[in-house]
């Protein structure tokens, strides 16, 4: 069922059982799961069915230390959420990423991989991949061609992704308004988090929209999913009860802000030509691997996860920094620049078949970033047209980043020349070991997590491992700001596979 | 592009003799041309002065590698990959080198006329 909140009368009030908030990739996923179910499903969403520059621009905000995309324009405010600009690459977290390790400060989940296997498996029916199946083996023996480099599989191994072609917008527009038992409202911002009297539980949320009316929505549980930044903001910005915030008594909410790394760090040349299908994708494609450190290599070299994907020379050369390409504060623009710069480059790259540069690669990086409570979300003195404080994003790398990459590619170097395959070039800011700057072209995948960190510890933790906020019973964040660590991959697959459980707890409390 | 002067018999330099293969790292020279390889040699030179002499290479490479012409490019590339293996590796300009590798392509400056 859908109602545009906009025309609800002043002060109208929802109620239901569970209210979502937010119908993006998070929030839709939990929606689905509840259809035909007993219970009311309120779901609360900023936008409507289309892009709107008045909501988007709720999003505006600023950001200060290492550079970063106009917040506007690094999700989008409407049905459907970010999966409308996503690149639909998926693979899940390795089990090191889910466990303490003495060299990465503040690492380890409360839960592990396998808690999370049998979410993973769901999450590929919501985003439409393929099998949960992600053995090299398995796939070499689906799909031709894929060959692999002869490297050490006690350093490198290939990890293995899949492609999501899935926009909620689209996809599950019908499936939730179609839904009797779920309650899509649109133009539905909320604005403010009021807890009870006692401070222990949420008794609503207040919902606004550009007609100036405002609204209440009542439930028994609450579940924020509006992604990791604007989780953090609302938490922050509910702070007519407590000076702080909502669930943030030990000054944790908007910390820990992680991103995956992204860069073209150096080059690879290959003494002969290798043809293989298992480092490159395209439209259509199934599977496909990166380069990725065995969990061995990083405990032995004390670094973070990381793997290194393949582009063709001609190609690399021809791209620009995404954080240069993207850089208009309208989502749209950006992401029409994004693909026009990708396909001059490719159409550049086809001219160029023979020679050296024929067998030479640029090589990426995408790569954890290790928990820094530095690197944080705060709220601005500005307001949005809404009246809630704006985001401040203050994005902040640390040495172990930085060391890590530069170890990835010794290693990939060092490999390379083992197997006799070919050799590695850095590129000029991983050349001085001494040096710890950051390039300005550096990338990020839009990948927010950490804000709002898990850990059973309310002292270290926003959310426990269920993803409940401490000290509020009934109030649940879904998404990628739980992330204690950000992973190598990026982060929607384990985003949709965490919500669902999430999903599955709240059920078992309703 | 430069030419590559490295001839294939045995290649003389003032009173030293020397197999061509000794100046020609195999995995490099399907990687650059020789313009960048003799680059390389004078950045190795430049970093390891007290290498700078044809006979002073030719000694370090050929230490516990036949001399005769079979065989040598052989030796010299598992001992590349050895070196790979053992970290006695160098950055060049960025690239990840072998010091075996490394210290062909200096050899291989030292050939090229001035
Ligand atoms: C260009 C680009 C490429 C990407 N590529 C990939 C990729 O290849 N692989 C990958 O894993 N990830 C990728 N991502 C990241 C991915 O899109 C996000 O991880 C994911 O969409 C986040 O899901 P979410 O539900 O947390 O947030 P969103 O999908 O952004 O959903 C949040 C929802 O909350 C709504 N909302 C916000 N505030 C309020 C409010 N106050 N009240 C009510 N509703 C509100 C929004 O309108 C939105 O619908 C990419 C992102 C971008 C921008």
């Amino acid at each position: 069922m859908h109602i545009d909140a906009r025309i609800l009368k002043d002060n109208a009030l929802i109620e239901g059982d569970i209210c979502i908030i937010g119908a993006g990739t998070a929030g839709i996923s939990i929606a689905l799961d509840w259809i035909g179910t007993r219970h009311k499903v309120i779901l609360l969403e900023g936008g409507g069915f289309e892009y709107d520059d008045r909501v988007q621009d709720l999003y505006s905000g600023e950001t200060t230390g290492q550079k970063y995309y106009p917040l506007k324009s690094t999700r989008l405010h409407y049905f459907g959420g970010t999966t409308g600009h996503w690149a639909g690459m998926c693979s899940p977290y390795d089990p090191i990423d889910f466990i303490e390790r003495d060299w990465v400060p503040e690492s380890g989940w409360p839960i592990s991989r396998e808690d999370l296997d049998p979410f993973y498996a769901r999450a590929h029916e919501t985003l439409q991949l393929g099998p949960y199946n992600y053995d090299f083996n398995y796939w070499k023996f689906q799909l031709p061609h894929l060959v692999p480099f002869p490297l050490d599989k006690k350093v490198i191994w290939n990890k293995m992704w899949q492609f999501s072609t899935a926009r909620f917008n689209d996809l599950y527009g019908d499936a939730i308004t179609g839904a009797r038992n779920v309650h899509l409202y649109t133009y539905a911002n909320v604005v403010d988090i009021i807890a009870n009297e006692n401070l222990g539980e949420i008794k609503e949320v207040l919902v606004r929209n550009h007609t100036g009316k405002t609204y209440r929505a009542r439930a028994k549980r609450f579940i924020l999913a509006c992604g990791a930044i604007q989780n953090a903001r609302l938490l922050l910005a509910s702070n007519s009860q407590l000076p702080q915030g909502l669930g943030n008594t030990h000054d944790l909410v908007g910390r820990y802000f992680m991103e995956h790394l992204e860069h073209a760090s150096a080059e690879l040349w290959l003494s002969r030509p290798f043809p293989t299908n298992l480092y490159s994708w395209g439209r259509g494609t199934l599977a496909s691997a990166e380069l990725a450190i065995t969990e061995q290599a990083q405990t032995e070299n004390r670094i973070l996860n990381g793997t290194v994907s393949l582009f063709p020379l001609a190609l690399g050369r021809g791209l620009q920094s995404e954080m240069d390409v993207w850089n208009n504060e309208d989502p749209r623009k950006s992401a029409e620049r994004f693909w026009k710069v990708i396909s001059d480059a490719r159409a550049a790259a086809k001219k160029v078949t023979e020679g050296r540069i024929s067998r030479a690669f640029q090589l990426h990086t995408r790569i954890e970033q290790a928990p820094n409570p530095n690197s944080r979300v705060t709220l601005s003195s500005e307001k949005d047209a809404l009246g809630v404080p704006k985001t401040k994003l203050h994005w902040e790398l640390t040495d172990l980043d930085k060391n890590s990459i530069r170890r990835i590619y010794q290693l990939l170097g060092q490999q390379m020349g083992i197997a006799g395959l070919g050799r590695v070039r850095l590129n000029e800011f991983l050349r001085d070991e001494k040096d710890m700057s950051w390039p300005s072209d550096l990338n990020a995948g839009w990948h927010h997590m950490g804000t709002t960190r898990m850990n059973d510890d309310p002292k270290k933790g926003v959310v426990n491992a269920d993803c409940q906020v401490h000290g509020l019973s009934n109030l649940y964040v879904a998404g990628s700001g739980c992330y204690a660590t950000s992973g190598a991959p990026n982060p929607t697959l384990t985003l949709v596979a965490l919500s669902l459980r999430l999903s599955d707890f709240v059920k078992g409390k309703i | 592009m430069a030419t590559i002067v490295v001839p294939l018999g045995f290649y003389g330099c003032g009173d030293m003799k020397y197999e061509g293969a000794m100046a020609r790292p195999m995995a490099l020279s399907n990687i650059w041309d020789a313009r960048t390889m003799a680059e390389m040699g004078e950045l190795y030179k430049k970093r390891y002065p007290g290498e700078n002499t044809v006979q002073k290479l030719v000694g370090l490479l050929s230490e516990g590698a036949p001399i005769e012409k079979n065989g040598l490019s052989e030796t010299l590339t598992s001992r590349i990959e050895e070196d790979f293996r053992t970290g006695r590796t160098l950055t060049l300009d960025g690239w990840i080198l072998s010091v075996t590798e490394a210290r062909q392509c200096a050899l291989f400056s030292l050939a090229q006329p001035k």
